[in-house]
């Protein structure tokens, strides 16, 4: 007798859904009566035949899971609501850990989204190169852009681009000096994409005296009117025709700016009469380059480089050339994949420990419900049962922690945005990666942190839990231990980092950077104010409030212009040397407070100082390679003559560079900014007189005053940022380690109440038991500052790397932290001390 | 004494009486055919269970077939007390249908 098959997928579900006391058998006579249908009447009626059969048990199937399913449903959350309820402090501290970690996960992620999202915007954002001098600063030569354009077919377009300061805008009577002005190619919109509500990008630039003005710019002078056609004046000289409205530049954008002008504006109006502006050897523009698709860019960079060194005479290996995809800029620039790297491993961290936190705070509870489990088991609940249980009520809380970590987030948003320096909106929450992430944090967080004690409770056996007798032994303890010791090795970490980057901060604004920054205050001229120079200095010098007035060409507080074009005795000619330069006017030390270590500073006595002087500084004498340099010749700028004095080095660039060979050439002509010195006494009143003096000889000017460490703070404000976030991830961190720790000691406690019970029946004090158990934490916390210790040191010094002047770490930065570590962690574990050490020796110790 | 409901009564009754083989497949076609009505396998194995339950029956398995899957067949066996309670169904019809001859005649 030949036997035939039921279909194979029929026979799994009826296998499924066999609600029976023999599934086996009953299975097996399915089989049989298929069989001999199938013999009697071939197999297709056989098979429809049984097919009918599942079909047919399905309604009573699904009534009675669902039935029942919700039933017990219904049971689980109201004993987990219960469960909740009564345990208070314990539900509370588990959900505020989840939700905090979610937040502060969630954060990061915006905060990770926002800077992968910068400069994608453009259409073909993959195409665009920024090229780099030396391979790695933004500057380079005047004429690269176009000869490079010329010479490689691979570039599509390429544009120069250059701040120009802030220069005074004026229609009828509105005037605005405005911020962000930069000059650009006319090819430079060909190769963005930055929207336009006016104008055609591809031709908006093509007359030199076109202006492209954005949306915000455009409101301010033209309120409620379409601007094309119009006309801005600029500094009261050059006239300029909208041409072109752009959106405002998304926040998400690297090149930020209001206004965009003809290049050819800069070699007009803004450079030194005199200089080639078509020489190899002047810095000054990025370049922006768009390439044809798939250019191999290792081989590009390399035939650029070759290009750019055929145009030194002097051969100089250092003189290479890179191309930086501009979707990495933000990264190259800002250093912030170092920051995503970090953020992400903090937000892993973070999630990773608030789940063992519920691990360990579930299993040290567990006990608690023992019996409810033994009860479970005895009315006939099988293991399956316990754990879809257990994984719910952990679903349940991580759903609400989760819930109110969303409501943390968006309220929280705008401090955060202060914090980072965003603007994150609300509605960001929604984008599609951000609500993966959310959902991808309840399954992980809810299956991770609930499978364990889910495995643990549904193990017991009611016959022991039932009386009484619940051994959880000391299995996994050491493994929990570790965990805290990481947690708290990390927060020290963190500590020491953040009182480290905290007295970094300190030491840059409170280190003596060789002039007086708190007694300037800078005005810029344009137009008709730089005419009325020489009138404003005199006024102001004559009256005694004010300290010094001067005059220069690169504003305080950071001079960045270099040239290698200056030329004296024994100079190495072969080299391509850049020396930091300024044009200054009389006055300059006197009035900036700095150190002439010899001969005078620059003074109208000498009639050669206004042809020929120069002072430098230190650090140029040591690479002149001179003993004494004063009356020795310099030339630059076709001005030859001779050094009058040295002064000591001072720093006019942001501590993170090393002072550099520095050189001042007395050059009133070229006078971009007003440089004021006032005692810091009745600053107040000096400014009026000040602002009188200004409004009596240029009322048709606004004064715009800003004070020189107002400037030299901005420079910094990156740190601040970084400080404050490494404060409240330090603040998060410790938290979270305290509510490890916190349900560690509960579970010690817990495991030890017969150990306690004995030791008070034998007359152990309180305070006795409460060094007892908070011993053991101590040195848990000793491990963690051994560790953590190195750890902070290895990373902050790296961190201090970043700073050519750094403060010392010193021994009492990492013992503070340590100590400070320590008296936390015994805060959090003394609530569950005290109570073991307080509790009733007989509660613990008795039988039933 | 426990009152059992009529399919358990029949499928009771059936393993009692049937001469082949005392399994599912088996009872099942006995039933039908006393009975000429539609039986599913389902509407057998419920009052199997809950007589086994009861303990009017036992079970034990035996001897797996090809044709089975190879799964064992379960066969059925009426115990002592199983025994007992046909006889008491018995006597209870007995003397409720002993003065009641012929159905039709009251109609009439």
């Amino acid at each position: 007798m030949g036997s035939y098959k039921p279909p194979a997928i029929a026979k799994a579900i009826l296998w499924l859904i066999l609600n029976n006391r023999h599934p086996e058998t009953m299975i097996g006579d399915f089989e049989e009566i298929y069989n001999e249908m199938a013999r009697n009447k071939g197999t297709f009626p056989a098979k429809i035949w049984y097919w009918f059969q599942i079909i047919l048990t399905f309604p009573s199937f699904l009534k009675n899971s669902i039935y029942w399913g919700a039933t017990m449903f219904a049971n689980y959350f109201k004993i987990a609501l219960r469960f909740i309820k009564k345990h208070k402090v314990f539900s509370f501290i588990n959900i505020s850990g989840l939700a905090i970690s979610t937040a502060c996960c969630l954060f990061i992620a915006l905060w990770i989204f926002d800077e992968m999202s910068f400069d994608k915007f453009h259409a073909d954002s993959d195409q665009i190169y920024q090229a780099l001098g030396n391979g790695r600063i933004a500057s380079t030569p005047m004429p690269l852009a176009a000869a490079l354009e010329e010479t490689f077919p691979e570039v599509i377009y390429a544009s120069r681009l250059e701040g120009i300061g802030r220069p005074l805008f004026r229609r009828e009577d509105k005037v605005f000096s405005e911020s962000g002005v930069v000059v650009v190619d006319p090819d430079f919109f060909k190769i963005f994409s930055f929207p336009f509500l006016e104008g055609d990008p591809h031709t908006v630039l093509d007359d030199i005296y076109s202006i492209v003005i954005s949306e915000q710019v455009a409101n301010k002078f033209f309120p409620g009117e379409n601007p094309v056609g119009k006309t801005l004046t600029m500094n009261d000289e050059l006239d300029f025709v909208v041409r072109g409205v752009m959106q405002n530049i998304p926040q998400n954008s690297t090149l930020q700016f209001n206004i965009a002008l003809h290049f050819d504006i800069r070699i007009a109006y803004f450079t030194p009469s005199g200089a080639d502006t078509n020489s190899w050897g002047w810095w000054s523009p990025s370049t922006f380059l768009k390439l044809q698709k798939d250019v191999s860019l290792a081989a590009f960079n390399q035939k650029i480089t070759e290009f750019f060194q055929s145009k030194f005479e002097k051969g100089n290996d250092d003189e290479t050339l890179a191309a930086l995809p501009f979707t990495a800029r933000r990264f190259f620039f800002w250093n912030t994949q170092q920051f995503i790297m970090i953020y992400s491993v903090i937000a892993i961290f973070i999630v990773f420990m608030s789940c063992i936190n519920f691990i360990n705070l579930s299993t040290a509870r567990s006990a608690k419900r023992a019996c409810e489990i033994g009860i479970r088991k005895v009315s006939g609940a099988v293991r399956k049962n316990l754990i879809f249980q257990f994984l719910g009520e952990s679903f349940l809380l991580t759903i609400t922690a989760v819930a109110i970590a969303l409501l943390i987030v968006s309220s929280l948003l705008p401090v955060f945005n202060s914090l980072t320096g965003k603007q994150i909106a609300t509605g960001s929450l929604s984008q599609p990666s951000i609500l993966l992430i959310i959902v991808g944090l309840v399954l992980f967080t809810a299956i991770a942190s609930g499978s364990y004690p889910a495995l643990i409770l549904s193990s017991f056996k009611p016959v022991q839990v039932l009386k009484g007798r619940l051994n959880l032994g000391s299995s996994g303890s050491l493994f929990r231990k570790i965990l805290v010791v990481i947690q708290f090795s990390i927060s020290i970490v963190l500590i020491i980092g953040a009182g480290v980057i905290y007295k970094q901060l300190n030491y840059i604004k409170t280190k003596d950077i060789g002039y007086a920054k708190d007694q300037l205050i800078t005005i810029s001229l344009k137009g008709e104010s730089r005419k009325s120079y020489d009138i404003l200095k005199n006024r102001l010098n004559s009256d005694n409030r004010i300290l010094g007035v001067t005059g220069m060409a690169d504003d305080l507080p950071n001079f960045w212009s270099t040239s290698s074009t200056a030329e004296w005795e024994g100079k190495d000619m072969t080299k391509e040397i850049h020396v930091g330069f300024n044009f200054v006017d009389y006055d300059v030390a006197k009035t900036l407070g700095i150190e002439l270590v010899e001969g005078r500073d620059f003074s109208r006595e000498f009639m050669a100082d206004a042809e020929s002087g120069y002072l430098v500084n230190e650090e140029l004498v040591k690479l002149m390679g001179f003993e004494s340099v004063v009356g020795r010749p310099f030339k630059e700028f076709g001005k030859a003559g001779n050094i009058i004095g040295v002064f000591k080095n001072t720093h006019f660039r942001p501590l993170t560079n090393q002072i550099n060979p520095l050189y001042f050439q007395l050059n009133p002509g070229r006078i971009n900014h007003l440089v004021i010195r006032v005692p810091t006494e009745n600053m107040q009143t000096t400014i009026q007189f000040i602002k009188e003096t200004w409004e009596g000889i240029i009322p048709m000017y606004p004064f715009e005053f800003r004070f020189v460490d107002d400037d030299f703070n901005l420079a910094y404000t990156n740190i601040e940022r970084m400080s404050r976030l490494a404060n409240v991830f330090t603040l998060i961190a410790i938290f979270i380690a305290c509510l490890g720790l916190f349900g560690l000691a509960s579970f010690t406690a817990e495991q030890r109440s017969k150990e306690i019970g004995i030791r008070k029946v034998l007359g152990a004090s309180m305070l006795g038991i409460v060094v007892l158990l908070s011993k053991e934490f101590t040195r848990w916390v000793l491990i963690a500052n051994v560790i953590g210790w190195p750890l902070a040191y290895l990373v902050m010094n790296r961190w201090l790397q970043n700073f050519a002047y750094r403060a010392h770490i010193r021994i009492e930065i990492f013992i503070l932290s340590g100590l400070s570590a320590l008296v936390i962690a015994l805060i959090a574990v003394s609530y569950q001390t005290i109570k073991a050490a307080m509790a009733n020796p007989v509660d613990s110790l008795r039988y039933e | 004494m426990k009152y059992l409901s009529r399919p358990e009564e029949l499928v009771l009754l059936t393993i009692w009486k049937m001469k082949d083989e005392p399994y599912g497949v088996n009872i099942r076609k006995y039933i039908t055919k006393m009975t000429g009505k539609y039986w599913s396998i389902g509407s057998i194995y419920v009052p199997l269970d809950r007589l086994e339950n009861k303990g009017f029956l036992t079970s034990y398995l035996a001897n797996p077939t090809s044709e089975r899957g190879g799964k064992s067949k379960r066969y059925y066996e009426l115990t002592k007390e199983g025994l007992e309670q046909l006889q008491e169904i018995k006597k209870i019809y007995h003397a409720f249908w002993k003065d009641l001859p012929d159905l039709s005649s009251k109609e009439t």
